[in-house]
């Protein structure tokens, strides 16, 4: 009963998340339509982190407390009913199937479960001193980054490729159905143009692999490196929640063979059950023939009722864990590795905080990359240096700042991107155009373009054509107009940059602000 | 029969049978890029035969009305929308969805006009009225912005957005401008109306109404802009529209064809149509307090497109504001 509860909670939870990823985007209306950031708002680990690190108030401090509250008293439903990221790690699990003999082996309880309250404590340790890491391991931010740049533009890539080939064949038959059908998809599930990240491969690579790696465990992510699920297991360790039989547990181990948070429920009789790392999932009291079932003990604080196994976390482990952050803080900002003071291209949304307080407060969720119109902003790589790598930077030659959106800054969960009235951000400069004379059209070669100023949407433009006379390669003269970038109302939206037709090297680009 | 098929032959089956469909069916109909193919060696059909030879010629100009009355004044002193469209006709009605911008700012057709020219259409029995540009911001900002979805979905258009898949080359025969691709919404059509803007332009002093036929085009348009009046003037020549409408309810005097600010519109609440391109256009350049002799347009009266002196063509003014009082 339990478990198929949460069979069809997980299944509803993992549909919503994806629904709300595909609906992470322009809608119609300048306001983003959908609660997109559900799953960022009620995770913990993100306003913790993020507090720790910007020493500000988190965005969503109700739906989080709300949940460890929860956590309180359930235990790690979180992980079992809600995770989406879970969801899939429990999916992929499901594909090996081993004989019962490794079965045993595969769900008991392994030391190493330890890990992840080591990678909580060295998260946190690095949030204290700024360094907003945790969200590169937090499943929420984890799932979205993932399926927002890498696998969710892979499945477009597969579907277009495949009603492409179809259109192809230039058969009126087969476009007779499979058109339909397309102009089905695209209205549904497909993005409007085809996303296209850099670094894709990478985020496909790495989510691939920790979904592969159920093969070896079964929620090897959940059990042994996620550190939202070691402080959900912390909070857990004291939940009124007991494993309880109504007959005689005769040890068949019917149990244990199922249980994949390696929580020990055969061990629920002798006190040794592992609230802090049970997902609640009820496998174990579906599969039990003697009645096992869990049982809310309230007062169990304070009332003696049957004891249960403390969190292993291992002193050795949260000590190295958290040395491991401290050092990594100043390790990662020392001269020679941060660069992003320095490097021109650092381009950042339109209302993102300062870059100490942006490095501080951004998860990197991708949300605001998925959300973005354009797909102009894409995962740095070293543009912000070591700290910075996978938060948000503006790349003008794929797409650029549309003039009239403010979505990026609705979608960020920690208020990294700030949300901007329009007004605000109309005025507010992201960059600065810069022309190149060697490779302008007019300057170089003579020849009329201006379609930088044409696109330029501020009024008055921030770029305006002057005359010029100049000599061409056969002695005459020739007057032509040529651009010029007034500093003083760029605001480094960057569609000069992404129209200019010299394309391979556009004739003008964007810069960061702080270079002028 | 009784037993269940396994796995592995009911893909087997499956996957063999859509095989076999799409080898099967390949070629009952006609494709639709055979379709695209002989619309566009289909000459245009002229306008209807019982038209008077006069409406070739004639320039309609409404003022001061509210832009539905404007484009009602305009089409009946030309003689009717059925002089243009008859009955069963498709039709291309291509406004100027360029930019992400509001009604009252000017950038794009003023979307009550792009209605009532849909509405006057389907009157007129065309069987479909298809609405589309190619838009410089985000497609979809642009077309919901600028009120011109709502409104001709509204009036009973086919409002689509630019697909670079359904797009056929065409030799534009031009003195730049040669094998392009075009949209296919464009050439399976029978009849081209354009309801351009007026609008200031950088490069080509003002986009009026041959430099919108650029939205009908794929690939890289920006190259168009080193030779903009030729490259206009061959997207002219190559379209023909049947009837040209130049929205001038509001025109954007500065900072264009982007605008961006309530200063750079200037209300001027006129409405200029004519079955001539090129008479419109110089009415058009009129309204900015340019004389005629932008150089597309002499290019385009030297190719025999109409004739600029619009002064001289049978004009007739309608002043909607006498009208009323």
């Amino acid at each position: 009963m339990l478990r198929w509860s949460r069979r069809i909670v997980q299944t509803l939870s993992l549909l919503t998340f994806f629904f709300l990823l595909v609906n992470t985007q322009y809608g119609g209306g300048d306001q983003i339509a959908y609660p997109v950031r559900f799953f960022l708002d009620i995770d913990p680990l993100i306003q913790i982190g993020t507090a720790l690190a910007s020493r500000a108030v988190p965005s969503t401090p109700l739906a989080a407390f709300a949940l460890i509250m929860v956590t309180l008293v359930l235990g790690r439903v979180f992980c079992g009913w809600i995770c989406p990221f879970g969801a899939l790690n429990q999916l992929a699990g499901r594909w090996r199937r081993r004989p019962v003999v490794l079965q045993r082996a595969a769900h008991r309880y392994h030391a190493a479960q330890r890990v992840k309250y080591g990678v909580l404590a060295g998260g946190l340790a690095a949030a204290v001193f700024g360094l907003q890491w945790l969200g590169l391991l937090d499943p929420i931010s984890l799932a979205i980054r993932s399926f927002a740049l890498a696998l969710g533009p892979l499945f477009e890539l597969a579907i277009r490729a495949f009603f492409d080939l179809l259109y192809n064949t230039d058969s009126a038959r087969i476009q007779q159905v499979s058109e339909p059908v397309y102009e089905l998809l695209k209205r549904s599930v497909l993005s409007f143009k085809q996303p296209v990240f850099r670094q894709a491969g990478l985020f496909g690579f790495i989510v691939l692999a920790i979904l592969a790696f159920n093969w070896i465990r079964p929620r090897l992510f959940c059990r042994f490196l996620c550190p939202l699920g070691a402080l959900l297991g912390t909070v857990a360790r004291f939940t009124p929640l007991r494993l309880r039989h109504t007959g005689e547990c005769d040890h068949c181990g019917r149990c244990a063979i199922r249980c994949p948070g390696g929580a020990e429920p055969l061990e629920a009789s002798a006190g040794k059950w592992r609230p802090a790392e049970c997902f609640v999932c009820g496998n174990c009291t579906a599969a039990c023939k003697k009645g096992l079932g869990f049982e809310l003990k309230a007062l169990a604080f304070w009332k003696k009722t049957t004891p249960v196994a403390a969190v292993n976390a291992g002193r050795r482990t949260l000590v190295t864990g958290a040395l491991s952050g401290f050092v990594a803080a100043p390790l990662v900002r020392l001269p020679v590795v941060r660069k992003e003071l320095s490097n021109p291209l650092l381009i950042r949304p339109p209302g993102a905080l300062s870059e100490r307080d942006f490095l501080a407060r951004c998860v990197r969720c991708g949300e605001c990359m998925k959300v973005c119109l354009t797909g102009g902003l894409q995962p740095a790589a070293w543009e912000a240096g070591l700290e910075g790598f996978w938060t948000p930077v503006l790349v003008p030659r794929v797409g650029y700042c549309e003039y009239n959106c403010t979505l990026c800054g609705q979608v960020c969960p920690t208020g990294a991107i700030a949300r901007l009235p329009l007004q605000t951000k109309h005025t507010l400069c992201i960059g600065l155009a810069s022309v190149d004379p060697g490779h302008c059209l007019p300057l170089a070669s003579g020849i009329e373009c201006l379609v930088c100023e044409e696109h330029c949407p501020t009024s008055p433009k921030a770029i305006r054509m002057v005359k010029l006379e100049i000599y061409m390669a056969d002695g005459t003269r020739k007057v032509i107009s040529r651009p010029v970038v007034d500093p003083k109302r760029c605001i480094g939206c960057g569609i000069c940059e992404a129209r200019c037709p010299t394309r391979v090297r556009p004739a003008i680009r964007v810069r960061s602000p702080r270079l002028s | 029969m009784g037993e269940r098929m396994n796995r592995r032959d009911m893909l087997g089956l499956l996957g063999g049978a859509a095989i076999s469909t799409a080898i099967g069916g390949s070629s009952y109909f006609k494709s639709e890029r055979a379709l695209a193919e002989e619309s566009k060696t289909k000459p245009l059909p002229p306008a209807s035969p019982a038209a008077p030879k006069d409406t070739r010629k004639k320039v309609a100009i409404a003022r001061q009305g509210d832009p539905r009355a404007m484009v009602d004044a305009v089409v009946e002193a030309l003689g009717g929308m059925g002089v243009f469209v008859a009955k069963g006709n498709r039709v291309l009605v291509k406004p100027n969805i360029g930019w992400d911008r509001t009604p009252e700012l000017g950038a794009n057709t003023n979307p009550d006009v792009v209605a009532r020219v849909v509405e006057l259409c389907l009157k007129a029995g065309a069987a479909d009225v298809v609405v589309f540009d190619r838009p410089c911001n985000d497609p979809r900002r642009c077309y919901v912005n600028s009120g011109i979805q709502a409104a001709a979905k509204a009036a009973g258009a086919r409002v689509v957005q630019f697909d670079n898949r359904r797009v056929t080359e065409v030799d534009l025969k031009g003195e730049v401008l040669r094998k392009w691709k075009v949209f296919n919404e464009a050439l399976k059509v029978d009849v081209r109306i354009n309801v351009p803007v007026a609008k200031n332009h950088g490069i080509s002093g003002v986009t009026l109404g041959m430099k919108n036929w650029m939205g009908c085009l794929a690939g890289d348009r920006a190259q168009l802009h080193q030779r903009i009046h030729s490259s206009v003037v061959d997207l002219a020549a190559w379209f023909r529209p049947q009837l040209t409408i130049l929205d001038a309810y509001r025109i954007m005097v500065d900072n264009g064809p982007t605008g961006g600010s309530l200063t750079d519109i200037k209300m001027t609440k006129t409405l200029c149509a004519s079955a001539d391109p090129v008479a419109v256009e110089a009415f058009g350049a009129s309204l900015f307090g340019l004389g005629p002799d932008t150089g597309y347009l002499v290019m385009a009266e030297e190719r025999g497109l109409g004739s600029r002196d619009w002064s001289k063509s049978r004009v007739q003014e309608i002043d909607l504001k006498a009208r009323r009082s």
